[in-house]
């Protein structure tokens, strides 16, 4: 990530079965006894019980808005967060046109492709709802905050178990590009009864950390917005693509440094981690230099690509309250290892 | 990464596989004589609907991959991707620093689509579910970058039918930024029922003909389709002596923020893409000398677009077509075919034309350049695409003047 002006951290907000606001993320016990897969063994009719999933959510015990019905469960979850990082509706962001909108999602819109199919399947395909059409469609939960938020600069979605900080590492580049002045950043993810049956034959149900839902949002910026006030810097960004495992040590390593060593930040000097994926053990110079890497998991399930951005969310708040670096690292077990670094004022 | 190096993002390799042609060659071929790739569907029944023509990739002409977990945009991203990097003149070994950014719709939905109703109808545990974590879209991603060996970072673009200009300016962006030296950029989306479902409800397919910019023009006809750019930078392109086929000279995005299928009927978020991408290149509206449109075919498509380019180009009326009138619409993969297209024009400088056009729409008055190929002195093209969700973008694309690069591929 280039030098350059700095990229603030304007605002938050997250949703999970933690619970809503970052607090339930970091002043939460970790060692809560994990939610247990279902003690049958049976997947039909996927229960609930054994997974991380937000019971009863319903968008108005967040927000007051209108035109929510036609969305996913997933795109509503997404607005509950964006509009907690927005403040929304207290204050708005006046150049609408320099906002932009970064979303991650994996599995965003299968569960409202799997709903659409079937309906053609079942009742022919006369009877789909063409105002589900949109739904299925992986772009669909960024176009969503950019209508309702009103948020005309570039609406980028990225698709992946990473792509919830990847987000925020995209919108980086928008802000330092000149293609943004804002940049409403994160991830979602929702579950449904057709992934909860994939997970479960995957055998994902089988042990903890159970699959989750969530999503999350950060809004940065090049500078703060009246009434928006800076909490945190985003300082550096930094991603490896793993393509062997035995390669996953030395991208994990790789990404730390990479984020420590362009801010020139010692590891001691880290107060916090966030983290999500594998449990790992920092070695080398980082083992006992960095503090114990919080696996925000234990909390809110394998929320994939929110994942990255429940840790981020979290990291931001802990930088504010605590004033120290917070260090975030995704690192699943294949694929793109990244890391995000947040330090103070 | 080399050092010192000048970053500006050059194209040195392209792919295409579509209805009207499976390499480069059939391709500009068909879009200079007119060769169409609209026929009755085969892939399924289209009884119930009020529209039974696609433009399908032919099974025959697509090998088969030996990978029965592969889906169908994959391996048509594939086949692009192979040619793009034969045409780039790049080993296996040099694939090991190569990244990848694919763009696209909806994934995989074949998996889904594959099902029966009884699957639908039966127990939960009766349905191939595990077949859902293949259809992300990150998946296709994640196929290309394995089948081919490659080495650099890799990442999925969901930007519907824009995502190909989404991919392409990515990879623009991360060389300029330095961060990578070579990318694969594009887009791949297989024919698709649930696409052919959506739209057919929404009112929006073509009973005949895609006839953009047309006063008869009345919806699109669902394509598939993938293509792929080699993008470098130009320090690297030198270096190993590659034929450098154009230059991405800009990249603009913007969001309608308007409604979630329909574009806001003045064009003017679109034409925000279009500024911010002539502001990216450095350039004046002047300097454009042709538009390779989105010209889906519906009305209100056809209308907003016009509407941008009037609102950027004003009097200055720079020739605009659209091949979809052959092509279809391939969805996530349309801006990157179309983006062969335009590098295509430069190449041979002469301007596909619109075909299947007969009478103006008087709210589309514009050069659409009907039905006759058109020679022309081309130096920069700019590539517009338009999206679910308002997404918008447009890339810009320079001939490249230097030494023998302008050959004919």
């Amino acid at each position: 990530m280039s030098t350059g002006s700095p990229v603030y951290v304007l605002g938050w907000g997250c949703l999970s079965a933690s619970g809503y606001g970052p607090e339930s993320l970091v002043d939460t016990p970790e060692n809560l006894p994990a939610p247990s897969a279902p003690s049958d063994g049976s997947v039909a009719g996927v229960s609930s019980s054994g997974v991380h999933t937000i019971d009863g959510f319903d968008p108005s015990k967040y927000l007051k808005m209108r035109g929510l019905r036609t969305l996913s469960r997933a795109s509503r979850l997404a607005v509950v967060s964006a509009a907690a990082a927005l403040n929304y509706p207290q204050h708005l962001v006046p150049e609408v046109e320099a906002a932009s909108v970064v979303v991650g999602t994996q599995w965003g819109s299968i569960e409202p492709m799997v709903d659409f199919v079937r309906t053609a399947a079942l009742d022919g395909p006369q009877n789909v709802n063409p105002s589900q059409f949109p739904n299925v469609v992986a772009n669909v939960h960024a176009g969503y905050l950019g209508i309702l938020f009103g948020l005309k600069g570039p609406n980028v979605t990225l698709c992946g178990p990473s792509s919830g900080l990847d987000a925020v590492g995209y919108a980086v580049d928008l802000l330092r590009l000149g293609r943004a002045d804002y940049a409403l950043a994160g991830g979602v993810e929702a579950l449904g009864s057709a992934l909860l049956q994939g997970l479960a034959v995957e055998g994902e149900l089988d042990c903890p950390p159970l699959p989750g839902e969530g999503s999350a949002f950060l809004l940065i910026g090049r500078r703060e917005l009246a009434g928006l006030t800076a909490q945190a810097c985003v300082a550096s960004f930094a991603t490896a693509t793993v393509h062997q495992p035995s390669d996953l040590d030395r991208a994990r390593t790789q990404v730390i440094e990479e984020v420590l060593a362009s801010t020139q930040v010692e590891p001691s000097a880290v107060g916090v981690t966030c983290h999500t994926g594998s449990i790992w053990q920092a070695s080398g110079r980082f083992k006992s230099s960095l503090p114990p890497f919080r696996n925000l998991q234990s909390l809110t399930g394998v929320c994939r690509a929110a994942d990255g951005a429940l840790a981020a969310v979290a990291a931001a708040f802990q930088v504010q309250r605590h004033h120290c670096p917070a260090l975030v690292t995704v690192f699943p077990p294949a694929g793109a290892q990244t890391a995000l670094l947040l330090t103070p004022l | 990464m080399i050092e010192n190096q000048d970053t500006r993002p050059v194209v040195t390799g392209i792919g295409v596989v579509t209805a009207i042609g499976t390499n480069y060659d059939e391709f500009w071929n068909a879009l200079m004589t007119g060769r169409t790739g609209v026929h009755p569907v085969r892939s399924f029944d289209t009884s119930p609907f009020p529209a039974h023509i696609g433009c399908e990739v032919s099974a025959d002409l697509v090998p088969i991959s030996a990978d029965p977990k592969v889906g169908r945009a994959a391996r048509l991203g594939v086949i692009a991707a192979r040619q793009a990097v034969q045409a780039a003149a790049l080993d296996g070994s040099e694939l090991q620093d190569v990244g990848l950014i694919v763009g696209t719709t909806m994934g995989e939905a074949c998996w889904i689509e594959a099902w029966s109703p009884d699957q639908f109808r039966g127990e939960p545990a009766q349905m191939p579910a595990q077949e859902l974590l293949r259809s992300g879209p990150d998946q296709i991603g994640t196929d290309v970058a394995r089948i081919l060996g490659l080495g650099g970072p890799v990442s999925a673009v969901a930007a519907a039918c824009a995502a190909g200009n989404y991919a392409i300016g990515r990879a623009a962006d991360l060389i300029r930024l330095g961060r990578v030296d070579k990318l694969l950029a594009g887009g791949t989306d297989a024919f698709s029922r649930v696409a052919f479902m959506g739209f057919a409800q929404l009112g929006a397919l073509a009973a005949e003909a895609c006839r953009p910019f047309s006063v008869d023009h009345d919806g699109i006809v669902i394509g598939e389709g993938a293509a792929m750019l080699l993008v470098e930078s130009l320090t690297s392109a030198r270096a190993r002596g590659a034929r450098i086929l154009a230059e991405v000279s800009g990249f603009g995005l913007s969001c309608d923020a308007y409604h979630i299928v329909s574009p806001l009927p003045d064009g003017s978020g679109a034409r925000r893409a279009i500024q911010s991408a002539l502001a990216d290149a450095g350039m004046h509206p002047a300097q454009i000398d042709y538009i390779c449109a989105h010209g889906t075919g519906t009305v209100a498509n056809d209308r907003a677009e016009v509407a941008a380019v009037r609102g950027v180009f004003g009097e200055h009326i720079v020739p605009m077509s659209s091949i979809k009138a052959l092509t279809g619409h391939a969805m996530g993969a349309a801006s990157a075919i179309e983006a062969v297209a335009c590098i295509a024009a430069l190449q041979h400088q002469v301007i596909p034309p619109t075909w299947n056009w007969t009478a103006p729409d008087p709210e589309c008055a514009w050069d659409v350049v009907p039905n006759v190929p058109r020679p022309a002195k081309l130096q920069a093209v700019l590539n517009n695409a338009y999206a679910f969700g308002g997404n918008n973008a447009s890339v810009i694309f320079s001939r490249w003047n230097e030494g023998e690069g302008n050959i004919a591929l």
